[in-house]
C-alpha cells in the first residue's frame, strides 16, 4: 500500500526544489508536478530561453530513470526515433534501437524538443507512445511503463513548422505556457547571479533520484482511488466540460463573437478523464482527500485550452480569445 | 342790569326743563349713503344710545339675525354697552344684506323698531326710524340687439398672488423628502431597480422559511446570495479579490470562511458534518451581511 501521505511530503520537497532551480515558474512547476503525479504527457509552450529544458532536466534528475531528448527538425522521421543505422569498426551494418527504445523500461522522461519541427508522420509516432506507452518495432511490442513525453514548441517562429494534429494535441494533458518572469528581482537574478548561468551545475545541485520513477504509476493510481468526490461536484465539473462545447448554454459570451459559431470542437472524453486525474492530483497535494471546485478550476485551463478548436472564422484570434472563454466558463458556472 | 339777570334766570330755567326724568340722554342714528345698492350689498347702520338713571336696553327685544322680510337678512347684530356717569351708552351694529332685484331704480325701506328699555318695573321704548334708500338693478331690463352677447359676460379673472416663493419651497420640500424617502428605500432595500441592495434581504426571508433538515437549501441559497453580489459565482479562494471589490464584507471575513468550509464539507466530502446550529449561524451569517449589505 503506497503511503500517500510520505509521497504528498516528497512531492513538496520536489516542487521547492524545482523552484529554487528555476526560478519566477511557480505556477509551470505547479503543473508540471500534477502531470508528474497525474502520469500525464505535457506541451508546453514558450519563449526560447525561458528554463523550459532546465526544468524538464531538473524533473528528469529528480525523478531518476533515463532522460532521453530529441530535437525535432524537418528531416526527422519515424524511423529515427526506433533506430539508426550504421558501419561499426569492422564495417559491418549494424542496426541499433533509437532513442525511444534505447532505455526500454528505464525510460522515464522523454523530451521533445520543438516537436512543431518535426513532419506530422512523427507526431502519429507519438500517438501510440503516449497513449499505449507502447512502440512497435522489429515484429515486436517495447513497453516503455514509465514513459513521460514533455515536448516543447516555441510561439516565436512559425515557419516550417508542422501544427499538431488535433489527435495528437489530445494525448497530451497539459499544455504549459512558460512566459518570461516578469518580477524584476527575478529577473536581475537570473542575469547576475552565476548560479543561474550553467544550468549543468545547476541542475546537479538537487538530488537525484528522490522520487522512484518507477513507483510513480502506483502512487498515481492510490491518488486517484484515494480522492472522492461528491455528486455535486461532478454535476459542476460535467457542466465545465459542456461549457467547453456550448458555452452559450451557460451564458458565456465574448466581446465581438458570435458564440453560436465560436466552436468547432469541444474537449474530448480523453481530456475530462485528464482533467479529474489532474484535479484529484491537486487535491492530494494540497492535503485533502475530497475533491473542491478550486482543484477543477486550478487545472481547467491547462487541460482544455489545447482540446478546444475554434472555428476557422475565429482561429485566428485563438490567443486573444482562449483565455478569455476559459475565465468566462470559470466565472459563470457555480457550484453548487 | 336787573333786566340781563331776569334773561339769565329764563336760560338755566330753560336748560333745566329739558325733561330730566326721560331715560334717553342721547339717541343717534348712523346710516350710510341711502342710494346707489345692487343686488347683495350689505348695509351698515349703528346705532348710538346713552340712558340716565340706570336705565338699561332690553337685549331680548333687538332685532334677531335672520330674515326680515322676504328680500332683507339682519347678517350681524352686535352691541357694546359701557356705563356712563348715572347711565349707560350703548353702540348698537346692524349689519343688514338686501336681496332684491329691481328692474329699475327701486326705494326701499328698512323697516323702523322699537328699542325696549327698563328701569325696575318700568318700561319705555325708543324707536329706530325706518330708513329709506334706493336700490339699482344690476343690467338694463333687456339686452341690446347690437352687443351680440358680448353685453353679458363675467368678470375678469383676478390677477392671481405671486406665489412663486411658495411653489419653489413646495418644489424644494418634495426634493427632499422624495430624496429622502429614496435614501431610505435605497438603504433599506426596497428599490426594485437595484436588486443588489437586496441580496441578503431577500436570503434573510428565503432562510427563515428553511428548517434544521434543510441545510443543503439553506448554504444554496446564501451561495447564491454571495453570488449576486460577487456578480459571478465566488469560490473560498476568491475572497481575498472578493473583499477588495467590497470592502464592507472583509468585517465577515471569518464568518465567511465559517461558511464555505461547511458548505464543502456538505456538498463536496463523504462525510457531512453536523448539521447543528449550522442553519442558526447562517442565519446571523445573513443578517450580519444584510447590515453590511445596507452600510
Amino acid at each position: 500500500m503506497t503511503d500517500l501521505h510520505a509521497s504528498r511530503e516528497q512531492a513538496l520537497r520536489f516542487e521547492h526544489q524545482l523552484n529554487q532551480i528555476v526560478i519566477g515558474q511557480t505556477a509551470a512547476v505547479r503543473h508540471l508536478l500534477l502531470a508528474v503525479f497525474a502520469r500525464g504527457h505535457v506541451l508546453l509552450e514558450g519563449n526560447v530561453g525561458v528554463g523550459k529544458t532546465t526544468l524538464l532536466r531538473a524533473i528528469a534528475h529528480g525523478l531518476g530513470g533515463d532522460y532521453q531528448r530529441i530535437e525535432g527538425t524537418i528531416d526527422l522521421m519515424p524511423a529515427d526515433l526506433i533506430y539508426y543505422t550504421y558501419l561499426d569498426a569492422s564495417g559491418k551494418p549494424r542496426v541499433d534501437p533509437g532513442p525511444l527504445l534505447n532505455h526500454r523500461e528505464r525510460l522515464a522522461t522523454f523530451f521533445f524538443n520543438e516537436i512543431n519541427r518535426a513532419r506530422p508522420q512523427v507526431h502519429s509516432l507519438l500517438l501510440r507512445a503516449m497513449a499505449e506507452r507502447s512502440v512497435g518495432a522489429f515484429n515486436q511490442t517495447y513497453h516503455l511503463p514509465h514513459l513521460q513525453v514533455f515536448a516543447d514548441r516555441n510561439r516565436v517562429e512559425r515557419e516550417e513548422t508542422f501544427e499538431l494534429p488535433a489527435a495528437a494535441k489530445d494525448r497530451f494533458m497539459f499544455e504549459i505556457s512558460i512566459d518570461t518572469p516578469s518580477d524584476e528581482a527575478v529577473l536581475q537574478a537570473l542575469m547576475f547571479n552565476p548560479r543561474y548561468h550553467d544550468t549543468d551545475r545547476l541542475v546537479q545541485e538537487m538530488a537525484g533520484g528522490q522520487i522512484a520513477y518507477y513507483q510513480l504509476n502506483e502512487v498515481a493510481a492510490s491518488i486517484q482511488a484515494h480522492i472522492h468526490s461528491s455528486d455535486k461536484l461532478k454535476t459542476y465539473a460535467l457542466a465545465l466540460w459542456q461549457a467547453s462545447h456550448s458555452p452559450a448554454k451557460f451564458g458565456i459570451r465574448l466581446a465581438d463573437v458570435d458564440m453560436a459559431e465560436l466552436i468547432q470542437a469541444g474537449a474530448s472524453p480523453r481530456g475530462m478523464s485528464f482533467f479529474l486525474r489532474a484535479a484529484k492530483t491537486r487535491a492530494w497535494l494540497e492535503g485533502r482527500d475530497n475533491l473542491l471546485p478550486e482543484d477543477l478550476q486550478a487545472v481547467y485551463a491547462v487541460t482544455m485550452a489545447h482540446r478546444i478548436f475554434f472555428s476557422p472564422l475565429y482561429a485566428y484570434r485563438k490567443e486573444e480569445l482562449m483565455p478569455q472563454l476559459i475565465k468566462g466558463i470559470l466565472a459563470q458556472i457555480a457550484a453548487p | 342790569m336787573k333786566k340781563w339777570l331776569i334773561v339769565g334766570l329764563s336760560l338755566c330755567l330753560l336748560a333745566c326743563s329739558n325733561a330730566p326724568d326721560t331715560p334717553i340722554s342721547d339717541f343717534e342714528f348712523l346710516t350710510p349713503r341711502p342710494f346707489g345698492y345692487l343686488n347683495g350689498d350689505e348695509i351698515r347702520h349703528k346705532i348710538i344710545l346713552e340712558t340716565r338713571n340706570g336705565v338699561q336696553l332690553q337685549r331680548g327685544g333687538l332685532p334677531k339675525r335672520g330674515a326680515v322680510n322676504r328680500w332683507l337678512n339682519i347678517n350681524q347684530v352686535a352691541v357694546n354697552e359701557t356705563k356712563i356717569s348715572g347711565g349707560f351708552r350703548y353702540e348698537i351694529n346692524l349689519v343688514y344684506q338686501a336681496f332684491y332685484a329691481p328692474l329699475e331704480v327701486k326705494m326701499l325701506t328698512i323697516p323702523s323698531f322699537a328699542l325696549p328699555l327698563a328701569q325696575g318695573g318700568n318700561n319705555a321704548s325708543q324707536t329706530v326710524p325706518a330708513w329709506h334708500f334706493s336700490l339699482s338693478p344690476l343690467r338694463e331690463l333687456s339686452i341690446r340687439k347690437d352687443e351680440s352677447g358680448q353685453y353679458m359676460r363675467p368678470d375678469a379673472a383676478p390677477p392671481l398672488l405671486d406665489n412663486t416663493g411658495v411653489v419653489y419651497g413646495l418644489w424644494a420640500a418634495l426634493a427632499v423628502t422624495l430624496s429622502s424617502a429614496g435614501g431610505l428605500a435605497y438603504v433599506y432595500g426596497y428599490l426594485p431597480g437595484l436588486p443588489k441592495r437586496r441580496v441578503f434581504q431577500r436570503a434573510a426571508k428565503r432562510l427563515a422559511s428553511l428548517s434544521d433538515t434543510q441545510i443543503e437549501q439553506a448554504l444554496t441559497v446564501f451561495h447564491q446570495a454571495l453570488n449576486a453580489v460577487n456578480g459571478a459565482p465566488l469560490f473560498q479562494h476568491q475572497l481575498a479579490d472578493f473583499y477588495q471589490r467590497h470592502p464592507p464584507y472583509q468585517m465577515a471575513d471569518a464568518q465567511l470562511r465559517w461558511f464555505f468550509q461547511n458548505s464543502n464539507q456538505h456538498f463536496f466530502s463523504d462525510t457531512a458534518p453536523s448539521s447543528n446550529g449550522t442553519l442558526v449561524n447562517l442565519r446571523k451569517l445573513c443578517a450580519a451581511c444584510l447590515d453590511l449589505e445596507r452600510g
